[in-house]
């Protein structure tokens, strides 16, 4: 399970970056911003006890849209319908055979095997599209859609994708980078550890959040096909954030509701995770607002003055998921990690049998 | 009688009547027990069971009653004397013995005779074969006793329990959903309210998980039936109705009070195991050996003690 993304890599946003496609994008500009601040809709379903109702299976789709806006599309924020419709066709094109837009492996291969199973899980160029706000990049702030790096948040971003621990980091790296873990251990294999997601949980193809919502407490399970799962609790209070020295994959996070919206306060983040080229100095403030039946935007803000010149923002809209066919599931990666040893072990194999040939081939 | 004593009469007697009748309509509220007076769920009549709680039991370390032992890992003793802790424990002294416990099952567990060898077996490989050790995930109800707090986050419709321990969690349905049809180690929870108790059916369940590091085990014809009755606002009475017709001959039942816990900030704090055990599960594994030696030094009770790690690998393919 762990492994099932191993062949998909970056395949979605190399396209749309590396694709000639700006004549797509020579339409009139689109004024539609959606304006958050919405309060006190009457679409919006409540708890008994008055609160937006944000209990449900929130997905972003099968998305394709870049967190970091592509030089293509300068100075552009949104797109119109019909630069929607083209990308998404574009998109299918290039996937739809199965290939995810290479060169087909050879029938029956264990390759062309693989790339089914990955094609079929990723859903790559089948039933991706942009992401519903139309937007040209996840990233909202800046107004220019790119990620404002520090010199040393470029640097870390460059480690994160040499260690594949964070997809989106390599694609920051700029492309595909192979052999780019080591099979010393099982800490030079990131990828494949099942430590668990860490927040925040950017994800963009076949992810989910389940999160269910009490008085004084919001419990959210992320469920991620790669690196398994997590369950994180919010509490609901103005208590003090634990002692700077207590560093977690998840952060320690504290929330309130502002207005219809839940704003959440996380900071006491590992070193490790090196989301987007985080440091351990970085602070989340996370908005979710029900913004309609189906549609609960999550924006994030990200303040780290080790790694961002500025804080930033990300916008992903998450829609609503079927109740009743409750399709979000437990990962049990750690639990069904046969890929770590297989890995490993083979990695020994293969230098005994190195040893054993330059023995041989000694005078 | 002066008018002011007549007064104060009266207003006894008006009281006294009121507050009979405020008992009696409180004992014919509810159909068997007089309710207690638990938190209700805001606008609802459920009970709210949100909040962090934690069994304050040794369930975890055998769910039957048991002696202290003086290790999870023991070697026989010397002529006349009791079992000493394994090598691959002695280094942690009293810190690594078993606790005495009571136990929480209802009479004795109903074994089909083939399993009582199994569960011994288990018990006498409980270091190595013990899921909890390799940080996997520990079913239902095992994840309710373990050491460890829990939350519960109550909505209307679905309550959501995270566990400390590991990555483990679910969601109780109290709505209609379609169950998976896939087991998995937490199962499927489809819960009810009868009265105030909050009962679970859980299903779906895998064969791999332990109820506790004693070896007590089941199959995947594991089917449990859970009881959260509220009996304050501080404590839960939990009871697991355990059904599996392929390792015991009935049903049978445990039973424990659930605390909650009382600091002003009580919260759920990660621990992700996973890194914790990737030294036992794949140091084997590693290009350079990591932990080779260890050595203490007691002073003069105890002297020093030098353990040696050797790594190699195995033909078994038996684990889970």
């Amino acid at each position: 399970m762990c492994n099932r993304w191993f062949t998909r890599l970056v395949i979605p946003v190399g396209l749309l970056v590396g694709a000639p496609l700006s004549t797509l994008w020579s339409g009139t500009g689109v004024s539609a911003q959606r304006n958050a601040a919405d309060r006190n809709r009457r679409d919006v379903p409540r708890t008994p006890w008055g609160v937006p109702d944000i209990t449900g299976i929130w997905g972003l789709g099968y998305v394709f849209t870049p967190i970091e806006r592509p030089d293509e599309f300068k100075g552009k924020e949104f797109l119109t319908d019909q630069e929607v419709r083209a990308l998404e066709k574009a998109q299918r094109e290039r996937g739809g055979d199965g290939t995810g837009g290479r060169a087909r492996a050879q029938r029956g291969s264990v390759a062309d095997v693989d790339g089914a199973y990955n094609q079929a899980f990723s859903q790559a160029g089948q039933h991706e599209r942009v992401v519903r706000t139309k937007r040209t990049s996840l990233v909202i702030d800046p107004p220019d859609g790119r990620i404002p790096y520090t010199p040393e948040g470029r640097r870390r971003t460059r480690l994160a994708a040499f260690l594949g621990g964070d997809e989106d980091s390599e694609q920051q790296a700029g492309g595909v980078v192979t052999q780019r873990t080591t099979a010393d251990g099982p800490e030079g294999r990131p990828a494949d550890r099942c430590i668990g997601v860490v927040v925040p949980f950017v994800k963009r193809a076949g992810t989910f959040h389940r999160i269910v919502q009490s008085r004084h407490s919001v419990g959210i399970f992320m469920e991620d096909g790669l690196k398994g799962t997590a369950y994180r609790v919010i509490p609901l209070d103005s208590r003090p954030h634990l002692p700077s020295h207590m560093r977690l994959w998840l952060g320690d996070s504290v929330g309130r509701w502002e207005g219809d919206t839940l704003v959440v306060d996380t900071t006491n983040f590992t070193d490790k995770s090196m989301f987007m080229g985080a440091s351990d100095k970085l602070h989340l403030v996370e908005r979710f607002t029900r913004e309609g039946p189906d549609l609960l935007m999550y924006r994030i803000t990200l303040t780290d003055p080790v790694s961002y010149a500025r804080p930033w923002t990300l916008e992903l809209p998450m829609t609503l998921g079927d109740n009743k066919k409750n399709q979000i599931y437990e990962g049990a990666c750690h639990e069904g990690n046969y890929s770590m040893a297989t890995i490993l072990g083979g990695a020994r194999l293969l230098e005994r049998e190195g040893a054993a040939f330059r023995e041989k081939q000694r005078p | 009688m002066s008018r002011s004593q007549k007064r104060i009469v009266v207003a006894l007697l008006v009281g006294t009547v009121v507050s009979l009748l405020l008992f009696a309509g409180s004992s014919t509220s509810s159909s068997q027990t007089v309710r207690s007076p638990i938190t209700r769920l805001e606008g609802t009549d459920k009970p709210n069971l949100e909040g962090v709680w934690q069994a304050l039991n040794t369930a975890n370390y055998n769910i039957e009653a048991h002696e202290w032992g003086a290790s999870l890992a023991t070697h026989p003793g010397a002529p006349g004397g009791s079992p000493v802790p394994a090598a691959a424990v002695l280094a942690l002294g009293a810190i690594g013995g078993v606790p005495p416990g009571e136990g929480v099952v209802e009479g004795e567990l109903p074994y089909q005779p083939w399993a009582v060898k199994q569960k011994q077996e288990n018990l006498a490989n409980a270091l190595t074969r013990d899921p909890e050790v390799r940080c996997f995930l520990p079913g239902v109800p095992r994840a309710t006793y373990m050491p460890y707090p829990f939350q519960i986050i109550q909505s209307v419709n679905k309550i959501m329990i995270v566990y400390g321990y590991s990555n483990a969690g679910r969601t109780i349905h109290l709505d209609s959903v379609e169950a998976s049809g896939v087991e998995s180690w937490m199962g499927h929870s489809v819960g009810k309210w009868e009265g105030d108790a909050l009962v679970v059916d859980v299903t779906q369940l895998k064969e791999a998980t332990w109820f506790d590091r004693a070896g007590n085990f089941h199959s995947d014809a594991l089917h449990v039936v859970e009881r959260y009755t509220p009996i304050t606002p501080y404590h839960l009475m939990y009871e697991a109705t355990i059904e599996d017709p392929k390792v015991f001959t009935r049903p049978w039942k445990m039973k424990m009070p659930l605390y909650r816990r009382m600091e002003e900030t009580p919260r759920f704090m990660e621990y992700r195991c996973v890194e914790t055990v990737e030294e036992l599960l794949y140091g084997h594994l590693r290009k350079e050996q990591l932990v080779r030696r260890w050595e203490g030094d007691y002073g003069r009770r105890g002297g020093i003690l030098i353990l040696e790690v050797t790594r190699k690998p195995t033909a078994r393919q038996d684990e889970p």
